[in-house]
């Protein structure tokens, strides 16, 4: 009685069991890397935090220039290499601590016998000032503090290509892009392709007849009193 | 009634024509630099514009039929992949069936390896072989051929005895042996027949002599037309043999008496 008893019990337990079984396999052929060069240096070069003027010139200082940061990047939006990278969603500024966490980073977590990084920014080159701490307003421009390079929406970071797959790149770009100081991602080539195509076909399917574009452009409901000048360029897309 | 009409309409004109001094206040404006990464919230008129800007998407699943519409009925198969391997074994399977004359389609019921290692020595040297393949290769190997409606009865495990020869009393013979394997059916020259067809095809005499059979039945319209319309002759040719047996025999007797002297 009690050891019927005990069997039920076992009988409901859960108990989640691997069975292994023989069965036809289907094994394909590896991916087909032939076509991929990796250069002599994979790894991602230092970039100076200061930019180098000629011995006579003073360091010109700058005004802040948001336009540097504002609206689209009209240019360096593509894979140049067509595989992997980190693309940047939102505009913002990069200085010499955070290109050095994307160099270190990258360069300690990929495989340079297989992968190879590439930078598609520019060198810090932005001079930015600051006046000392607790110092009064006035006195004129502060000195340069230091240097940045500005990003618009879009803009390709840092690109990674070589003999391997999305999977094996994935998991350290998107490390990098999450520590940006902007909203960034870790997309490759395809999933890039796949979004441009997916953007159309819901401008195509859009049934609502009033778009950002059409009503500015037409000043419907007295609009142009109150946009800013970069919405007649941008339709409320970009700040 | 004219009267209170005409005065109320007097009254919407001088609310219309009542003097209307324009005010002017100055707004501080976009005076504060924009925060790309954190901009400010939208003032209203701006968000109430967006809200109606908004994309609209038509439903999916408007001008859809009902099997569509409701979800999950429609209970799409994934697509088999195939293997080299696989099509390899299923072109092996296809060559055992088209060299066959006869084919016995078995029931699998599960067995172990040591009674199909008897089966196996038991059909040895007798030109038969057991073909076994799961419903994956048999329907790669089988459909499109003559074979394809064998694969009706290719339900659960099955296996087949394919033999060279022609000799369905001595496969019958091996099948009693096989406890685990359930006859079905069979395919004799490339025709699927059933178990009982099967069983009277083994009482059948030999096929060489039932095809001289068949030969014969074929010619004898023509033989008989030509035994009548020869018969004439025949007689003719038979009687005057006859005649001339007589003939030959009275000749015989004469020269006998000839020789006695008296005719």
């Amino acid at each position: 009685m009690f050891s019927t008893r005990l069997l039920k019990q076992a009988s409901y337990s859960r108990v989640m069991i691997q069975i292994q079984v023989a069965g036809m396999k289907n094994f394909q052929p590896p991916p087909d890397y032939s076509h991929i060069q990796l250069p002599e240096k994979p790894k991602l070069q230092f970039k100076d935090k200061v930019p180098t003027y000629p011995s006579n010139l003073k360091p010109p200082k700058m005004s802040k220039r948001l336009t540097f940061m504002r609206g689209p990047e009209p240019i360096h939006t593509e894979f140049i290499h067509k595989q992997y990278g980190i693309v940047a969603l939102c505009g913002g500024r990069l200085h010499s601590g955070h290109i050095e966490m994307i160099r270190m980073t990258i360069n300690r977590k990929m495989d340079p016998s297989k992968m190879f990084a590439v930078w598609r920014i520019d060198s810090p080159w932005q001079p930015l000032t600051r006046k000392g701490q607790g110092k009064r307003m006035g006195g004129g421009k502060g000195a340069i503090d230091h240097y940045v390079v500005p990003i618009k929406a879009g803009r390709v970071i840092v690109e990674l290509g070589g003999k391997c797959e999305f999977e094996q790149a994935f998991p350290f770009l998107k490390e990098v892009a999450h520590i940006l100081p902007f909203k960034a991602k870790a997309t490759s080539y395809e999933l890039m392709e796949a979004e441009k195509i997916e953007q159309q076909r819901l401008k195509n399917a859009n049934i609502n007849p009033y778009t950002a574009e059409y009503v500015i452009r037409n000043n419907m409901g007295g609009c142009h009193t109150w946009i800013s000048p970069i919405d007649k360029k941008w339709y409320f897309k970009y700040v | 009634m004219s009267v209170i009409e005409s005065t109320t309409r007097l009254i919407n004109l001088q609310r219309l024509l009542k003097p209307w001094i324009p005010t002017t206040t100055a707004i501080r404006w976009r005076t504060r630099k924009p925060n790309i990464q954190r901009p400010i919230p939208d003032h209203y008129v701006k968000a109430r514009f967006k809200a109606a800007l908004e994309p609209i998407y038509p439903d999916p699943l408007m001008d859809k039929p009902w099997f569509e519409k409701c979800g999950n009925i429609l209970q799409t198969k994934e697509k088999e992949e195939t293997s080299k391997y696989e099509e390899l074994l299923a072109k092996e399977f296809y060559k055992k069936f088209a060299e066959s004359q006869l084919i016995a389609v078995f029931h699998e019921n599960s067995s172990k390896a040591y009674e199909l290692l008897k089966i196996k020595q038991m059909i040895h040297g007798h030109n038969m072989k057991m073909v076994f393949g799961s419903r994956k290769i048999a329907t790669l190997a089988l459909v499109g051929t003559e074979f394809e409606p064998v694969l009706r009865l290719h339900e659960g495990k099955t296996a087949y005895l394919c033999s060279k020869d022609l000799h369905v009393p001595k496969l019958l013979k091996f099948v009693k042996k096989m406890n685990h394997l359930v006859l079905l059916a069979g395919v004799v020259q490339g025709r699927l027949i059933t178990k009982s067809q099967l069983q009277w095809v083994a009482t059948l005499p030999d096929i060489n002599m039932l095809r001289a059979e068949l030969c014969s039945i074929l010619s004898s319209h023509t033989i008989q037309l030509s035994q009548s319309l020869t018969y004439q002759q025949q007689q003719l040719t038979q009687s005057l043999e006859q005649l001339v047996k007589k003939d030959s025999e009275t000749s015989t007797d004469g020269s006998e008496t000839s020789a006695d002297g008296t005719s």
